[in-house]
């Protein structure tokens, strides 16, 4: 074609060929895009809460624990988490770190929810923080002064 | 929300030297408002965050986006500025102002589409928590931080003994949710969830407005068609609090900005609006996802081979970019905040010989998981490409040469991305499950760019093949080689050729051209 010509038929037709092909392969994904999306989005609505927080994988009982670690701390505290043992995840970045507390060798996707649902109270591994959430997990001996309120049976929060 | 737009309404005005509304039409200029205010906002809280202040509306934000919005009233032509072209927009080579209607037909189309996509998402997802893991572990608890604790508290951000998530993550989708959240009194999943439909929205307006300009309303009704089904991205992406939807939309605006620069006729008329435009959407892939950098990067370094004789524009652009950007970067270096994908140990020689022959079963599982890469996306690469050769045929190679590059980048470098970070060689059995978990939960969004560049590209090149190009893009690039050394580009051994064509505005229009090449 030479330039600044106006296209040939051939190309024209070609053209349109696969314009309408475009148009044709579009119609006939969007409605099952449109109904998945339906679907999905129906799904996530209908997602349980208590309090603020969505019941997920944890279930409504460790939901409701969170809620009320989330009105027992302040915001702006820093909570050390305590979970039970797992292995090393091999995705873990640490290169060393106490089993169990804040998140090393323990269910990550389940310590990232937890920090997520207790959000504006930091996760720290400090041995002396104030608070200390057992989630899953029998505190032991309690330090002199520290008080406990247990939730159920390993969900324990602990205030120095 | 109202705010954010009207900050990017004022930055357009300010880098682009013109009323947004007069200088990309209306429907562009809401969309494009959106982003650029998006941008501002998170390049603003980011800095504020590592200058220790506040993220909190006030007392920075909240008055610096105000003052911004501001500037968007500033008259038409401030004392210094260049004098307006007579008539026309920007947008409109000179004298195709007879291109208004069509115009008109496919930004109405685009707003149309975008108006209903944004309300659909904003409806369907406001009711939705938080759920999914990269929403509570990166995006939302980022957000949530700056908003409820007000800056970047070292705990959450730099601190990697609580084992916080790829603290290097660019900040500007948390400061955009973290912002409304703050307005809202409490942390808020629908507020973000509407920033998302909105964002949504605005790409399709703006892609649909662009699209019009560069292949017709028909090629842009189709690709926009083709964009809004790019399979998962209203399935799954638009319902979630993540960042893939941003850096897709800045990158694919990005990327067709860049293509409106390169392309006749649009290459005859004033490129600052455009660049400005790109400067903006730049800044907002590098500062939504880390896959953005390479994105914008990539977008960039292919504007630059193909914008000859804008290349300077497009390099400043591209800085102004990445400048915006430079707070997080210098905060991420300053505290060691390294990258997962490209660091000392996924970069080490030993490392990269081991994973090396995982490239082949990463190809493969991309292919797989390609969003769209059904037979319908192997039936559109296939049109993508006969109608790349009719738009080269037709004078249109800077567009098809764009596009190819930023397709084949990008998905290089994602695949690059997944070979490096493999967890060891074939060898080791953690490794393969690890990568295809890796590859099924994450190629149907970061690849969206590419995927939906490659379904787009067949719309786009048979518009563009319907518009033959004349003048400097019609050459080849040995012709444009000669008009810079002087020589005329048309001139084939003194023998009149029937192919001259003329140049307008250039030394070899019609009243400048030497016998050898005068034109019938």
């Amino acid at each position: 074609m030479r330039a600044g010509r106006r296209p040939s038929p051939l190309v024209v037709g070609l053209a349109a060929v696969i314009l309408a092909g475009a148009v044709a392969i579009g119609l006939a994904r969007l409605p099952g895009e449109l109904s998945d999306q339906s679907r999905t989005a129906a799904a996530a609505r209908s997602v349980q809460r208590v309090g603020s927080i969505p019941v997920l994988a944890p279930g409504p009982r460790r939901t409701a624990f969170l809620a009320y670690v989330r009105r027992a701390v302040p915001p702006g505290e820093s909570v050390r988490i305590v979970q039970p043992v797992t292995a090393l995840s091999p995705l873990e970045p640490r290169r060393a770190g106490r089993p169990g507390v804040c998140g090393y060798s323990v269910s990550r996707t389940t310590y990232y929810w937890l920090v997520y649902a207790l959000e504006s109270r930091p996760s720290t591994c400090d041995p002396d923080a104030r608070w200390t959430m057992y989630y899953g997990v029998r505190p032991g001996p309690l330090p002199a002064g520290a008080g406990a309120h247990r939730f159920a049976d390993g969900y324990v929060l602990v205030r120095r | 929300m109202a705010l954010v737009l009207l900050a990017g309404h004022g930055l357009l005005r300010l880098a682009s030297g013109r009323r947004p509304h007069r200088a990309y039409g209306v429907v562009l200029a809401v969309g494009l408002s959106w982003f650029a205010g998006v941008a501002v906002l998170g390049a603003l809280t980011t800095l504020v965050g590592v200058l220790g202040l506040t993220t909190r509306p006030l007392p920075v934000l909240a008055p610096a986006l105000a003052l911004l919005a501001l500037a968007g009233l500033l008259p038409a032509r401030p004392v210094g500025e260049h004098a307006a072209p007579p008539a026309g927009r920007l947008d409109e080579p000179p004298g195709h102002a007879a291109r208004r209607p069509a115009y008109l037909v496919g930004d109405l189309v685009a707003a149309a589409a975008g108006l209903l996509v944004a309300a659909r998402v904003a409806v369907l997802s406001a009711g939705i928590p938080v759920s999914a893991n990269d929403e509570y572990a990166l995006w939302m608890l980022r957000a949530r931080s700056l908003s409820q604790l007000g800056g970047l508290d070292p705990r959450v951000f730099v601190d990697g003994a609580a084992g916080y998530q790829h603290q290097e993550y660019p900040l500007f989708v948390p400061a955009l949710a973290g912002w409304l959240d703050s307005w809202a009194g409490r942390p808020s999943d629908p507020a973000a969830h509407v920033a998302v439909a909105l964002t949504l929205g605005a790409l399709l307006a703006v892609a649909g407005a662009l699209l019009t300009r560069l292949a017709g309303p028909a090629a842009a009704a189709a690709g926009l068609l083709l964009l809004v089904s790019v399979p998962t991205l209203l399935a799954l992406q638009s319902l979630r609090l993540m960042a893939d939807v941003a850096v897709f939309s800045f990158a694919f605006g990005l990327t067709l900005v860049l293509l409106l620069v390169v392309t006749e006729p649009h290459r005859r008329a004033p490129a600052r609006p455009w660049l400005a435009v790109a400067a903006v959407l730049g800044a907002g892939a590098v500062g939504s996802k880390s896959e953005g950098l390479a994105f914008a990067a990539i977008a960039f370094a292919a504007g630059l081979l193909v914008a000859t004789g804008r290349r300077r524009g497009v390099a400043v652009a591209g800085a102004a970019a990445l400048a915006a950007n430079l707070p997080w970067i210098a905060f991420s270096r300053a505290h060691h905040l390294s990258s997962w994908v490209a660091n000392q140990d996924t970069l080490s020689a030993g490392h990269l010989r081991a994973v090396l022959p995982w490239t082949g079963h990463v190809a493969r599982g991309m292919v797989d998981r390609w969003p769209g890469g059904s037979w319908a996306g192997a039936l559109l690469a296939a049109a993508a490409l006969i109608a790349a050769v009719l738009a080269v045929r037709a004078g249109h190679w800077r567009p098809v040469v764009l596009v190819a590059l930023v397709v084949a980048a990008t998905t290089a470098v994602l695949l690059a991305q997944y070979v490096a970070t493999a967890y060891g060689p074939p060898s080791d059995p953690r490794a393969g499950s690890l990568l295809d978990s890796q590859l099924a939960v994450t190629v149907f969004r970061v690849a969206l760019l590419p995927a939906a560049l490659l379904a787009v590209g067949a719309p786009l090149f048979a518009g563009l093949a319907l518009r033959p190009a004349a003048g400097y893009a019609a050459l080849t690039p040995c012709q444009q080689t000669n008009m810079k050394s002087g020589r005329n580009p048309y001139r084939r051994d003194s023998v009149e050729s029937e192919t001259t064509v003329q140049v307008s505005g250039s030394a070899w229009d019609s009243t400048s051209t030497s016998s050898q090449s005068s034109p019938p």
